[in-house]
């Protein structure tokens, strides 16, 4: 029975990770079964590395809107994030800024953040307002058990 | 159901009804049907092409990342 949502969000190291050559595949898979959004953070973390790869840069800014939801600055982002921000600080944290965005972006396109394992617990204090979170790991274990699933069903299927 | 027709020249005519033998698809829709999921696989391919990148400068960053976060 599949567990995840339709809507999927990565924190910038979970989407470098997704984007890596070797896991060309599972991003396929990946882009047939969710609908992917990328907060401004991971967008700033991969294009960043396309920088070091003497990419050009507009034409990757390009490429990634076509393929995935980029979650764009807009006046409910910015709302979202002051609420947020606003809540911490009244109990004397105020948190990351690239954190704030990036579960601001998830919550506001109501999808799961895919968040890499070592960050995973710092992005869990967000979750009693309203974001859901999942570490790479236990996501690429979901995937996989996506692909066994849907190869089932290929191999029953008469063509 | 109801059906509905389409037309093609002659040339793909003769392409599609040697792809339905070759399937071994009980009819056109069939075919079309594996036409269009194939189409969607390349473009997802292409795709996932396009915004790959090289491992070692993805663990690059990944690297300097996680260690530059508090």
């Amino acid at each position: 029975m599949r567990m995840l949502p339709e809507r999927i969000a990565f924190d910038p190291v979970s989407f470098l990770k997704i984007t890596r050559k070797q896991n060309k595949e599972i991003l396929e898979f990946i882009l047939a079964e969710f609908q992917v959004y990328i907060p401004l953070p991971s967008v700033n973390s991969y294009l960043m590395t396309k920088v070091l790869l003497k990419g050009d840069v507009e034409e990757e800014v390009k490429t990634l809107k076509e393929v995935f939801n980029v979650v764009e600055v807009s006046d409910q982002l910015m709302v979202k994030m002051a609420e947020l921000g606003g809540a911490f600080v009244k109990k004397g944290i105020v948190p990351n800024f690239s954190d704030l965005m990036t579960a601001a972006s998830a919550i506001l396109t109501e999808s799961l953040l895919v968040a890499s394992d070592k960050k995973v617990k710092r992005y869990e204090m967000f979750s009693k307002y309203g974001l859901d979170v999942i570490s790479y790991t236990k996501f690429l274990e979901e995937v996989e058990s996506l692909v066994e699933e849907e190869a089932r069903k290929v191999a029953r299927s008469p063509l | 159901m109801a059906m509905k027709t389409i037309a093609v020249d002659e040339e793909t005519w003769e392409a599609i009804k040697q792809l339905k033998a070759k399937l071994d698809a009980r009819s056109y829709t069939e075919v079309l049907k594996k036409l269009i999921e194939v189409w969607h696989s390349v473009e997802l391919d292409m795709k996932a092409e396009k915004v790959s990148i090289e491992d070692d400068k993805a663990d690059m960053i990944i690297s300097l990342l996680e260690n530059s976060e508090d």
